[in-house]
C-alpha cells in the first residue's frame, strides 16, 4: 500500500434511523481519515452518534430500522460499503476489530474464553484447533492474565469486568488487525482497573502498528491516548484537531462548554462549574441552522440560516462555527 | 409539622430551621458501622457459610450544612454504607447517630418520625421514579406520609415551589417520568428529597449516569441547594473530580473499610494511602501535554471480594510498597495531622521517599511485549 492512502478514509458518512416519532438523523454526513498506526478520539455526549459511525464503519448499524444512507468508507483504498456481506465478514475481525463497552454482553456466556478465541483464529488464520489453542493462551498471556493456561476454560462470569475486556481485546488483536475501534472501552471499569485497560490498549498499539479508533464521552482519556480528536454534537463533527491543538487552542463553543463543565483534580473548587445551558437537541428535528443555536452563548442570527460548513482555520485543525470564539465576531 | 406553613417565605423557615444544628456538633455521626450479608450453602440443609462483609467497621461525622464525598471502587461498600446509615438496611454492628439520635436502637415507629430529616437522591433516575405516578405526585408523597400540609392546595403549592427550586416549571407537575430526561429526572429526585426539609441527604452517585454537560447542571444545583438550606450531604461517587469539586472533605473507602479521610483541599494534593495515590494517578488528566509526561501508578489484579478479603491491610496484595507486616496487622486510621487521618502502617515513610515505587516491589501491573512472544512473529 502506497503511503499516500490513508487506512481509513471515511467521506459524507450519513445513517437515519426509522423510528416511531419519525427518522432520526444519528450521524450527518462526517469525513475523517485515519493513517496506518494512528489513532483517532471521537469524543461526545451520549446520542451524538459516535457510536453509530462507528458501527457504519464496520456495517454494524441495526437493520432495517437503521440504514447508511450517503457516503463512502475506504479501507486501503476499497469502499467497504459496496462489497459484499461474506467479504465484508472476513474483513471484520480479520483486518477491522472491534470492542464493546460492556464486555460481559459481548462476549457469549455459553462457551468458554478459550473456545471464543480460538474460533476467530480458526475463522480467519484457518488455523487448528490445537494452534489455535495455544495461540490463545499466547495472546492471553500478552493481555495480562494471570496463569492463562488454566483460564482458558473459564467462561466470561468467571472473569472480572476488568479481565473480561482483557479477553475482549485479546480476541480483538488476535488477527493483527490494522485497525481497533474501541467503543468506550473502559466506561463501565474502575478508575484502576481502566487505567490498566487504556495502557494495555496503548502498548498493543505500538507494538502492533495499529491504528486506533477511540470512542468515548471522557475528554482526558483522549487527551493522554490520541493524535487527532474529533468532537461530535448531533451527527455532525463540529471540530476536529491534532490532541495538543484541540484542548490548547479549543475553538468551537461546545468543546470549551465540554472542557469547562468537567471538574478538575487541580484549581478553584469554590466556583460553580461552568455549565452548558438546555439538552442535546431532538435529533427526528433538528433545526435549519447549527443544532448548538439553542445552547450555544456565542449565537448569533447568521447561526439560525444553514449549517457552518466544517472549515480549516489552519493546516490541521478544523471547526464547524461561524464565530471566531476567541473574539466573539464571526470569522 | 409546624413547618409546613405554606407561602413564598419557606426557604427562610429551612435556613432557620437548619441553624440550630450547626451548633450542636455534627448532623451524623457514624461509629463501627458493619453491615454483613450472610452467604448459605445447601438447598435442603441451609447453613450459613460465611459473610459478605459490605461494611465492616467504618467512623466518620458530618457536620451540618457539609459535605463528606464517599469514594471507592464498585464493591468496596460504599453505596451499602449510605443504605445503611438511611436504615435501609439493618446494620449487623455499629451505631448511627442522627441529630442526637442512636436510629440503630430506635423502635421503627420512632425510627420513622427521626427519618423524616434525612433523604436520599439514588443513582439510576430511570430506576428511582414511579413510572405510574406524575411528578407533581411523586414530589408530595414524602409529604403524604409525613402527614405535612393541611390540605391538596397547600401540598400542591409546595410542590410548585419545589420544582421552580429544582429548575423546572410547575406546569411539570402533571407530567410522567418518561417524559423528562436523565437530568431533569434528577431534578426531580432533588425536589422529592427536598420536599421533607431534610438537614441531611444521601446522594447516591447521582450524577454518574449523566453526560459532561448536564451532570454540571446537576452539581451546581445541589451546591446552590446546600448554600440555601445548610443542608448536609454524604457524596457517595466513584468520580474523584466531582468528588473533589463538591465536598468539604473526602472519606476514600477500600473492601469495607476506610482507608484515608482528609479535607478535599488536602487529599488531592498531599495523598497518603498507597491506594488514594494510585487511585489520583490513575484518572486521566484533560490536558495533553500533562499527560505525555504524568507517571501512572498502575495496580496489578482487581479488588479483592468482600467475601473474602485479605488479611491485616486489605490493600497489601496490591500494594507496591506493603512489607510483612502488612499481611498480619490491621492498620487502624490514625491522624497524620490536621485533622488528615490515613489507614497505613507506613504512611510517614512513603511520603519521606516521595511515593516512589521501591523497584523490588513487583506489585505493578505487568506482562509479556509483543516483542518477546511467538505472537509477534506470526
Amino acid at each position: 500500500m502506497s503511503a499516500s492512502v490513508p487506512l481509513l478514509q471515511v467521506r459524507d458518512l450519513a445513517v437515519r434511523f426509522d423510528t416511531d416519532e419519525g427518522v432520526v438523523e444519528a450521524v450527518n454526513g462526517i469525513s475523517y481519515d485515519i493513517e496506518e498506526g494512528a489513532s483517532l478520539g471521537i469524543v461526545g455526549e451520549s446520542g451524538c452518534g459516535k457510536s453509530v459511525s462507528a458501527l457504519a464503519v464496520m456495517r454494524l448499524v441495526p437493520s432495517p430500522a437503521g440504514r447508511i444512507t450517503s457516503g463512502e468508507v475506504k479501507f486501503e483504498g476499497r469502499d467497504l460499503l459496496g462489497v459484499d456481506s461474506g467479504e465484508m465478514r472476513n474483513i471484520r475481525g480479520g483486518q477491522i476489530a472491534m470492542i464493546f463497552q460492556d464486555p460481559l454482553n459481548s462476549l457469549n456466556p455459553v462457551y468458554t474464553i478459550g473456545h471464543q478465541i480460538v474460533e476467530a483464529l480458526r475463522l480467519h488464520m484457518g488455523m487448528s484447533k490445537r494452534d489455535g489453542r495455544t495461540r490463545a493462551t499466547e495472546l492471553l498471556d500478552l493481555v495480562g492474565i494471570p496463569s492463562a493456561a488454566d483460564r482458558l476454560d473459564d467462561y466470561p462470569h468467571q472473569f472480572s469486568g476488568g479481565m473480561q475486556q482483557r479477553a475482549m481485546i485479546a480476541m480483538a488483536i488476535s488477527c493483527q488487525p490494522k485497525l481497533l475501534i474501541a467503543d468506550e472501552p473502559s466506561t463501565a471499569l474502575d478508575v484502576t482497573i481502566q487505567a490498566q485497560v487504556v495502557d494495555l490498549l496503548s502498548d498493543l498499539r505500538t507494538e502492533l502498528n495499529m491504528a486506533v479508533i477511540l470512542i468515548t464521552h471522557d475528554l482526558a482519556l483522549v487527551a493522554g491516548f490520541c493524535d487527532h480528536v474529533a468532537v461530535m454534537y448531533a451527527g455532525h463533527i463540529v471540530e476536529h484537531a491534532p490532541v495538543r491543538e484541540l484542548f490548547g487552542q479549543s475553538m468551537h463553543p461546545y468543546t470549551l462548554g465540554l472542557l469547562g463543565s468537567s471538574p478538575s483534580l487541580v484549581g478553584d473548587r469554590s466556583k460553580p462549574l461552568t455549565t452548558i445551558a438546555g439538552a442535546p437537541p431532538d435529533q427526528t428535528a433538528l433545526p435549519p441552522g447549527c443544532p448548538y443555536t439553542v445552547r450555544c452563548p456565542y449565537v448569533r442570527d447568521e447561526c439560525h440560516v444553514a449549517l457552518p460548513e466544517l472549515t480549516r482555520v489552519n493546516s490541521v485543525h478544523s471547526v464547524r462555527c461561524l464565530v471566531d470564539t476567541s473574539t466573539g465576531e464571526l470569522r | 409539622m409546624s413547618a409546613v406553613d405554606g407561602g413564598k417565605t419557606r426557604s427562610d423557615d429551612t435556613t432557620a430551621a437548619g441553624e440550630p444544628a450547626a451548633t450542636n456538633g455534627p448532623v451524623l455521626e457514624v461509629q463501627g458501622l458493619k453491615k454483613h450479608f450472610p452467604i448459605y450453602k445447601g438447598t435442603v440443609i441451609r447453613r450459613r457459610s460465611g459473610a459478605v462483609r459490605a461494611v465492616d467497621g467504618v467512623s466518620f461525622s458530618i457536620g451540618a450544612g457539609e459535605t463528606l464525598g464517599l469514594v471507592g471502587e464498585s464493591g468496596c461498600g460504599k453505596t451499602t454504607t449510605g443504605y445503611t446509615i438511611m436504615q435501609l438496611e439493618q446494620a449487623s454492628a455499629g451505631e448511627v447517630i442522627f441529630e442526637g439520635q442512636n436510629l440503630t436502637k430506635l423502635p421503627a415507629g420512632e425510627r420513622r418520625q427521626a427519618r423524616r430529616r434525612m433523604q436520599m437522591i439514588f443513582q439510576d433516575p430511570y430506576g428511582s421514579l414511579n413510572p405510574r405516578m406524575t411528578v407533581g405526585n411523586i414530589i408530595a408523597e414524602p409529604l403524604v406520609v409525613h402527614n405535612i400540609g393541611d390540605s391538596k392546595a397547600e401540598r400542591r403549592d409546595r410542590v410548585h415551589e419545589l420544582l421552580q427550586l429544582v429548575g423546572l416549571s410547575p406546569g411539570h407537575a402533571v407530567r410522567y417520568p418518561h417524559e423528562f430526561s436523565g437530568g431533569q429526572r434528577q431534578r426531580i429526585a432533588t425536589a422529592r428529597s427536598l420536599a421533607v426539609e431534610p438537614s441531611f441527604i444521601v446522594c447516591d452517585e447521582p450524577v454518574s449516569a449523566l453526560d459532561v454537560s448536564i451532570q454540571a447542571q446537576i452539581i451546581n444545583l445541589l451546591r446552590e441547594l446546600q448554600q440555601q438550606f445548610a443542608v448536609a450531604y454524604l457524596f457517595i461517587a466513584h468520580d474523584l473530580e466531582v468528588v473533589r469539586h463538591i465536598s468539604d472533605r473526602v472519606a476514600v473507602m477500600y473492601v469495607g473499610l476506610l482507608a484515608e479521610v482528609a479535607s478535599s483541599d488536602e487529599l488531592y494534593v498531599r495523598p497518603l494511602h498507597p491506594y488514594t495515590r494510585a487511585l489520583l494517578s490513575a484518572i486521566p488528566f484533560p490536558d495533553p501535554e500533562i499527560e505525555a509526561t504524568r507517571k501512572r501508578i498502575i495496580l496489578p489484579g482487581d479488588v479483592p471480594s468482600p467475601a473474602n478479603p485479605p488479611s491485616g491491610c486489605r490493600f497489601h496484595p496490591r500494594c507496591p510498597w506493603s512489607k510483612d507486616r502488612c499481611s498480619e496487622e490491621v492498620p487502624e486510621l490514625v491522624d497524620a495531622g490536621g485533622g488528615h487521618e490515613v489507614a497505613c502502617h507506613f504512611w510517614s515513610e512513603i511520603e519521606e521517599s516521595g511515593g516512589v515505587i521501591p523497584s523490588d516491589s513487583g506489585k505493578t501491573f505487568s506482562r509479556r511485549r509483543f516483542s518477546d512472544s511467538a505472537v509477534g512473529n506470526l
